[in-house]
């Protein structure tokens, strides 16, 4: 290669960096970072939008990270990607949505599907896959506003809350991809975990938010709450479950608690000669005994046992509770149909037109094998 | 300089005449007639300092008694021209002129006033031997015998240096190291067409492969422990009069990351510490590029927790992020160049300076951000944990170059920078072997010894990336 040609290709590389590359930088301090958005209903079907940004105070001494406090904004457009654009005439800096860890829909929009929407988050790309979903009853910005004790960024608090689901079995962490999966799969119907504005039971000026709950979704629709049992019986059937609490009555007022450490399940469909599927769900749960309310109590293998029994009623009637919920909801958010599509292929090819009302006319055969392990002490 | 002798001639008056004009009427020099015995009187002559007074005087009462056996003592004693005598005189012997014999006899007296041993300065261990260099060649060659006295340990002397003179020895191992390639140094030393050598990088700017990289093609030491491990791989050392620095080739990339107290400890000890000069190596390169192409370009990235207090901390500063790095890291230079020159009085000053001034009021001033004061710290840190070869310099200078990727293309920048730099990498050679191994040419076995450091009982196999001619170091008896 003669020197020119060299020379050439060397100016031509510099060039390349020099117009190609720095435009897509972005300083920290030209950005605003978004962390929760609500989506409610705009005026004449439109959308409004509503960030929480965090606010970031300078002059201190030591950065106060997740601990500053926050503002929103609010705009209203056609579409999400509008509303979003538009935010940008109220906001001195580019928004950065790429952090956004909670996303709240309003129940009001949700009923209507949010189906678009999610498509509109697809699309805008910046959202991470783990952005966490979640619905709420009335106005969705609302949730946004409440500061807990020791954090003002409302996504921080929501993903905590979130967590605690794995000891309560009462709501769950549900992420954009698997709504968008479900979505487009179609294997079984979404639920997104709701949170509501409570008011703490002591001090009554402090607002708390709370996730106790799951909203079930036919397609991209919202059409009913599951309460805590339907949400204990759902989680449990689908082995989404990790811990809870479980308890049975010793007497009239008492009650003898037990956490569940452990829990599996197995799910079987059979069908009868007129095709409608039997559904054998067997629990598998473990237990340990961490409260006694009443007196003169004897643990010895023969109470254990009854208390096994009672403990295996109520999660069957859990799970029974969640059948009835989702029979007259017609949601079948286990994916009892995937299950039959995939193992007899050509039935489902004759139930799929009208699944639904096969499905709210299956039978379900809820079996439990709870299991007493430790009772913490001897006596 | 030209080349013309001229013979010393049988006239004492005009020996002296002419030898004091060729040393350019030089006054340390000493010219001392004595009668050694009757009717033949005897001039000594020799540089003032540069001799042992002690060792001349036992040498002349020798001659006295015996002319004969001075000469058995000095071989090449007899010199015969005044040019002879000159070089002589300047390296430190005594001459005898006689005025009726047309030579003289040169004694070797050196006796120069030089530092003790000590432990080396710029490479300091804590478990393994602590003696270092010294300005003295021979010494230098005696504490490679004591420590590796074998027979086959070759010295071979030479002289660079048309003006200088300073004489190198290189040293080889017979029966191990590739005769190709000591030939090579002695090809590549006896063209060096230098005046003077004033050190051992004299010797290395010369003889290295390409004159025009950054990248160091030799290595260089001040243990003898290391010469000889290096002897012992295959490798050529170069000895150099006047400087306790010892070249070593042919050199490789990853030996940068290897010091001699890898061996003084167990080898998962060794082996640790290895791996983690490497990683703070690849930190001391990467760090501030990673940081800017972050907080420039891939917010994303980043955990939303991290980010924001990132974000808090860099909101009041007024600068981009790479300006930021920049200033940090010039700062850091600025001051680890002080802390060399500086006399040792005013080291406090500088490191309160430093602490106070470009950490903590830079920070509470709002100049540069406390997250970027502590990627311009780890880094500088991490540099100084690889031993102080030019590589440690070349990564210092290269950070610079990253970063500047980085802020112009992001982490595709820093990934560019990497592919061009192992490219140019591998294209470099040390004495015709390929610079980038044991990793490229790959060769699994090699890199054992290499990345990590194999068990002394494991490690049977000199490097074949040398070409030693003998290649075990030892059979097991069992």
């Amino acid at each position: 290669m003669s020197w020119l040609k060299k020379q050439q290709l060397v100016t031509l590389l510099c060039l390349c960096v020099a117009i190609t590359g720095c435009k897509g930088s972005m300083e920290l301090n030209e950005l605003h970072i978004v962390h929760s958005v609500a989506i409610d209903l705009g005026k004449d079907g439109g959308v409004r939008v509503t960030a929480e940004i965090a606010k970031l105070s300078t002059g201190g001494q030591q950065p106060k990270g997740m601990q500053e406090s926050t503002f929103y904004l609010t705009s209203e457009g056609s579409s999400l990607f509008e509303a979003a654009r538009l935010m940008r005439t109220k906001s001195d800096r580019t928004l950065l949505w790429g952090h956004t860890t909670a996303i709240i829909f309003s129940t009001d929009l949700a009923r209507g599907g949010i189906g678009k929407q999610i498509d509109d988050i697809r699309r805008l790309r910046q959202f991470r896959n783990s952005t966490l979903m979640y619905a709420m009853e009335g106005k969705a910005y609302e949730a946004l506003k409440v500061s807990m004790p020791n954090l003002s960024i409302s996504s921080q608090a929501l993903r905590g809350l979130s967590e605690g689901g794995e000891s309560t079995a009462l709501t769950e962490q549900t992420t954009l991809i698997e709504v968008y999966q479900e979505l487009i799969n179609g294997y079984k119907d979404i639920s997104i975990p709701s949170v509501e504005v409570v008011k703490d039971q002591v001090d009554k000026k402090l607002k708390l938010l709370q996730t106790k709950g799951l909203y079930a979704f036919k397609g991209d629709r919202l059409v009913g709450l599951m309460h805590s049992p339907e949400t204990k019986g759902y989680l449990r059937a689908a082995a989404q479950m990790s811990g809870s609490i479980e308890a049975v009555a010793c007497d009239a007022k008492h009650k003898i608690t037990f956490e569940n450490i452990n829990n599996r399940s197995e799910l079987d469909v059979a069908f009868n000669k007129k095709l409608t599927p039997i559904v054998n769900i067997e629990i598998y749960a473990d237990l340990d005994l961490v409260s006694v309310q009443c007196d003169d109590v004897k643990v010895d293998p023969g109470t254990i046992v009854n208390w096994e029994k009672e403990i295996n009623n109520g999660i069957t009637e859990d799970i029974d509770r969640y059948i009835r919920f989702s029979q007259k909801h017609k949601v079948d958010l286990l994916g009892i149909g995937e299950m039959i599509h995939r193992k007899h292929p050509k039935q489902w090819r004759k139930m799929k037109k009208n699944w639904d009302d096969i499905y709210s006319g299956a039978k379900f055969n809820v079996k439990a094998h709870g299991r007493i392990d430790h009772t913490n002490f001897t006596l | 300089m030209d080349d013309t002798k001229t013979m010393l001639t049988c006239n004492e008056a005009e020996n002296k005449r002419l030898l004091r004009e060729l040393m350019q009427n030089t006054d340390d020099l000493v010219m001392v007639s004595s009668a050694i015995d009757l009717g033949q009187s005897v001039t000594v002559c020799y540089l003032a300092g540069m001799i042992d007074g002690r060792q001349l005087d036992q040498m002349l009462l020798l001659y006295k008694e015996d002319k004969d056996r001075l000469p058995a003592f000095q071989i090449d004693a007899n010199v015969h021209t005044f040019e002879e005598v000159a070089n002589g005189l300047a390296s430190g012997m005594s001459v005898l002129l006689f005025d009726t014999a047309g030579y003289g006899i040169a004694l070797d007296t050196l006796g120069v006033q030089l530092r003790s041993v000590e432990e080396p300065a710029s490479e300091a261990t804590v478990k393994g031997p602590r003696s270092g260099f010294t300005e003295s060649l021979q010494n230098n060659i005696a504490m490679v015998r004591y420590q590796f006295a074998s027979p086959s340990l070759k010295v071979e002397y030479r002289m660079a240096g048309q003006l200088s003179k300073t004489k190198m020895a290189i040293l080889s191992i017979g029966g191990i190291t590739n005769p190709d390639i000591l030939q090579e140094v002695h090809h590549r030393i006896d063209e060096i067409p230098a005046d003077a050598i004033l050190g051992s990088n004299y010797i290395e700017e010369w003889i290295t492969d390409n004159r025009g990289t950054l990248f160091p093609l030799l290595e260089t030491t001040e243990r003898p422990d290391r010469v000889i491990g290096a002897l012992l791989d295959g490798r050529v050392a170069i000895l150099v009069q006047g400087t306790p620095f010892v070249l070593l080739l042919p050199f490789v990339f990853l030996q940068a990351f290897q010091v001699s107290e890898d061996y003084a400890w167990s080898y998962y000890i060794g082996s640790l510490m290895r791996l983690i000069r490497l990683f703070s190596g690849m930190i001391g390169l990467l760090l501030p590029a990673f940081y800017v192409a972050t907080v420039t370009f891939h917010h994303e990235l980043v955990p939303t927790t991290l980010l924001q207090s990132i974000a808090s901390a860099k909101e009041p500063v007024p600068f981009p992020a790479v300006v930021e790095s920049f200033m940090m890291m010039i700062a850091f230079e600025i001051m680890r160049e002080a802390g060399i020159r500086m006399p040792k009085q005013v080291g406090q000053a500088v490191s309160i300076v430093g602490a106070l001034i470009l950490g903590q009021a830079a920070v509470e001033a709002g100049i540069v951000s406390p997250i970027m004061v502590i990627v311009a710290a780890l880094t500088g840190i991490c540099t100084f944990t690889l031993p102080p070869t030019a590589i440690n310099y070349v990564i210092r200078i290269l950070q610079f170059v990253m970063t500047l990727l980085a802020s112009m293309l992001g982490y595709v920048g820093i990934m560019v920078g990497i592919i061009m730099l192992l490219t140019y990498l591998a294209s470099l050679r040390s004495f015709g072997v390929p610079y980038l191994g044991p990793a490229a040419p790959f060769n699994l076995s090699e890199l054992t010894d290499v990345i990590v450091r194999r068990p002394l009982t494991k490690n049977n196999k000199r490097p074949s990336l040398f070409r030693v001619i003998h290649n075990t170091r030892f059979r097991s008896k069992s």
